[in-house]
């Protein structure tokens, strides 16, 4: 194939076509959404999972089968996750399974800057590391290999820059063949008892002192440059800061990250005056060379936050902390939209003076003036259990406004436990539960969930998850739906009237993002200009779904729903 | 001198090595950034300029951060090319163009702006907004993308064909015709413009005197002086610098 210009998400959507991966699955996260937004728009099947759990248990499972899985998510997706991987490289794999994680220093839209590089060795998965779009299809096919050739899922770690800049990508004229799957029964290898997990963590071991002293980490490293003063080893895209910032520098940049090559770097260290490391996030290859004995410099504590760029390396290598420039006014912060239901719930929560137990969504924004309506927001899914705590701590005037507010995308990813724990511990004031139902993931740019009754391409899924059931047959009885935003005060007079009891309430505010009702219309008009079919198109009736699914305020008869 | 074209296809394709090779010399890069608010069309105009500028053969790197867009928070775009763009952020105080389709993101970008740099923003095309018909305005700012980078254009080495095959492959079709006309609105009008800013004396060579970055570059941004079927080399980029 000729040069393409492509994000690093776009080459790696490519490349999964290209290197024949037969499912692709994951739950949306800036900034790795669009590898499988744009892996279905070239044809493969992709598909969202309701978290990053099941998303990988379901690539597990795919790679057991011999077949080709690509799991996606953002880093801290891969906390949600990390059950799953810590036995997943023991069991190891018979196909492929190649999880890709997006970092996200400096927070651009993530609530922690944690490294995923700590998950590599913790876990004990190979990590491939890419610095450009180019590398990201490179190494995407190279994972593919390498977790098929060792038998162990791979990690594809990614950070923004990678996943959102565009560069030049060559890609490959043909695709790889795909696997015939099979299933193969091997109990010791795949069932996770003691008796058979010990051998197996032996096995882990092998197999990553078998990569180490193979060809490849070696292969992967790029190396530039004469000086024997400076060098610089550096990983991602903080290599091509580097090069940038200190063209005259010899570079060392490590491809796999985990297992590291710390021969070839030792070589390299010895063969300059003083040598950096130069890398973003934590002194992960800092701390990894120290304690191999490689005599490198690493960075002082300034540079541990945030991203790098050009500026911030030049300063790294001369260990300048002076402050960064600022500029003359601060960027405008996001708001909610003008037209965003989630709007009339804060402004309602905010009257009543609410304790509001948040989670994560374009509804955290809900914290930004004039609303002020956010009290706690710590991870997805953490509203309705924080709230719960809140409940069963504080004393009864103030456990009394505790309300916890979760959006539908997050109420199917983690809050469906937390739904359960209120149930079945439910503190003395009871407690109320609002999920703000906007009939999509907003805030990562409109994805489909379990909840929204449509898949990945918008079209209609073969199922719905009804909320207002699931509350029912999980105990909690009182459960109402209606629309925030239909100009009556029903939902306040709902809200005060729930808070006033001691019972478990679940409120459904429900009103589709208009951004959503317009992305709807324009898959709509495509499917329309695509097809000839006499058939109302899949996303007209996504529409009529959608507005079908607008009821008044009621109380859900527990008898009539649980049918 | 360098070929352009054969340059990127070497980088893209240059396999990792294990020896060390030559130190790449540092080649001049132009820098741009395109700033404004969500909704403003930040991201579809930075990838027409790149996109453009990628078919004509330069390397080009591209990073922008949208995670927030969507609810009309700051968004901006780094957009850099030259014969080899290694960091794909354009460093402080290194921007030889700034874009800003808001005014009031000038203050937040600024900074970014190199001493010498030019600056663009809506009042750079206050003949766009001059419409009796409120609806035509509105509908014209809504093109302030488009037309801001028509302006921008007038500064670099393409053709108007690069630039138009460049809108087509970005726009959706519908759009194509009115965008297009936009487009060429702005770059006509600049570079005339843009001659007289620099060469008040000029008779008729515009931008013969022009000191702006890219100046090479202004001095020709009619289509006539432009073979557009040919990847064009890097102007101003790549003379007497090469790396061989
Ligand atoms: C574990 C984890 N996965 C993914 C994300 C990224 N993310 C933040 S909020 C969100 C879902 C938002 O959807 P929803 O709850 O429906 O609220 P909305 O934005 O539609 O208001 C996602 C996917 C995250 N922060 N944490």
């Amino acid at each position: 194939m000729p040069d393409q210009f492509l994000t690093g998400n776009e080459a790696i959507a490519q490349a999964a076509l290209d290197g024949a991966i037969s499912l692709g699955t994951g739950y949306p996260g800036t900034p790795s959404t669009e590898i499988l937004e744009r892996f279905g728009v070239l044809g493969g099947r992709a598909q969202w999972a309701p978290n990053e759990k099941v998303a990988l248990e379901v690539g597990i499972g795919v790679a057991f089968g011999r077949a080709r899985a690509l799991v996606t998510m953002k880093h801290v997706g891969l906390n949600v996750a990390a059950d799953a991987l810590f036995t997943a490289t023991y069991t190891g794999v018979s196909g492929a399974l190649v999880i890709a994680v997006a970092d996200d220093p400096g927070m651009h839209s993530s609530q922690n800057e944690q490294d995923t590089r700590r998950y590599a060795e913790a876990a004990g998965a190979p990590m491939l590391e890419p610095g450009d779009s180019q590398e990201a299809y490179d190494f995407t096919l190279k994972a593919i290999e390498l977790s098929e050739r060792f038998q162990l899922p791979v990690l594809l770690r990614l950070t923004t820059r990678i996943c959102h800049s565009k560069t030049g990508v060559k890609t490959r004229s043909e695709r790889l063949p795909a696997p015939a799957p099979h299933y193969e029964r091997d109990i010791p290898g795949r069932v996770m008892i003691p008796g058979y997990a010990r051998p197996a963590h032996v096995r882990l071991r092998e197999r990553l002192r078998a990569i180490a002293d193979s060809e490849e980490p070696r292969q992967l490293v790029r190396e530039e440059g004469s000086s024997t003063e400076l060098g610089i080893i550096a990983n991602g895209v903080a290599a091509r800061h580097a090069r940038e910032a200190a063209p005259e520098a010899r570079l060392f940049k490590p491809g796999l990250t985990y297992p590291l090559p710390i021969e070839p770097m030792r070589e390299f260290a010895a063969k300059v005056k003083r040598c950096v490391v130069v890398e973003e996030g934590d002194p992960v290859l800092y701390t990894a060379l120290r304690a191999a004995g490689v005599a490198v410099e690493g960075k002082s504590e300034p540079f541990r936050f945030g991203e790098l760029n050009v500026d911030r390396v030049r300063k790294l290598l001369v260990d300048d902390r002076s402050p960064e420039p600022e500029p003359d006014a601060p960027p405008k912060p996001p708001r909610l939209c003008a037209d965003c239901p989630h709007r009339q719930v804060f402004q309602i929560l905010s009257k009543h003076e609410c304790i509001v137990s948040g989670d994560i969504g374009c509804y955290t924004l809900g914290v930004m003036p004039p609303f002020e309506a956010m009290d706690t927001c710590v991870c997805m899914g953490a509203s309705i259990t924080v709230g719960l705590g809140l409940r069963h701590a504080l004393p009864k005037e103030q456990a009394r406004r505790v309300v916890s507010v979760i959006g539908d995308s997050t109420f199917v990813h983690t809050g469906l436990p937390g739904l359960a724990e209120m149930a079945y511990n439910p503190p003395p004031t009871g407690h109320v539960v609002i999920v703000v139902d906007n009939d999509t993931t907003a805030m990562t740019g409109l994805q489909e969930h379990p909840g929204t009754g449509r898949q990945l391409d918008h079209l209609p899924a073969t199922s719905k998850l009804n909320y207002e059931a699931v509350a029912l047959a999980l105990g909690i009885t009182q459960v109402f739906v209606c629309d925030p935003t239909d100009g009556s005060d029903d939902f306040e007079r709902l809200l005060v009237d729930r808070l006033a009891a001691d019972d478990l309430s679940l409120i459904v505010a429900r009103k589709p993002c208009p951004l959503l009702t317009r992305r709807l219309a324009s898959v709509a008009s495509q499917e329309q200009e695509g097809t000839s079919s006499s058939q109302p198109s899949a996303g007209e009736a996504a529409i009529a779904a959608t507005a079908a699914a607008a009821p008044s305020p009621r109380q859900t008869e527990p008898q009539s729903q649980s049918s | 001198m360098m070929n352009t074209a054969s340059t990127r296809e070497h980088n893209a394709d240059a396999p990792p090595t294990t020896g060390p090779g030559s130190s790449p010399q540092p080649s001049p890069v132009t820098n741009i950034v395109i700033a404004g608010l969500g909704g403003q069309g930040i991201v579809t105009g930075s990838d027409i300029l790149a996109a453009a500028l990628f078919q004509a053969g330069y390397d080009v790197k591209k990073s922008e951060i949208h995670g927030m867009s969507q609810r009309g928070g700051s968004v901006c775009s780094d957009i850099r090319f030259g014969a080899r763009v290694d960091s794909p952020m354009v460093p402080a105080g290194c921007a030889d163009y700034l874009v800003i389709t808001e005014p009031s993101q000038v203050a937040p970008n600024r900074h970014r702006l190199r001493p010498q740099g030019y600056m663009m923003t809506p009042d750079t095309v206050p003949f766009l907004f001059q419409d009796d018909d409120p609806k035509g305005a509105a509908r014209a700012a809504r093109m302030i993308n488009v037309a801001l980078l028509g302006v921008l254009s007038a500064h670099l080495p393409l053709s108007d064909d690069q630039w138009l095959t460049a809108i087509r492959s970005i726009l959706p079709e519908r759009l194509h015709e009115m965008n297009s006309r936009v487009f060429l609105h702005a770059r006509r009008i600049e570079a005339i413009l843009s001659g007289l800013r620099h060469n008040p004396a000029a008779d008729g060579e515009l931008g013969a005197t022009a000191t702006h970055p890219s100046a090479a570059a202004a001095a020709s941004p009619s289509p006539s002086s432009q073979p557009s079927s040919q990847p064009l080399p890097p102007a101003d980029q790549d003379q007497d610098r090469s790396r061989a």
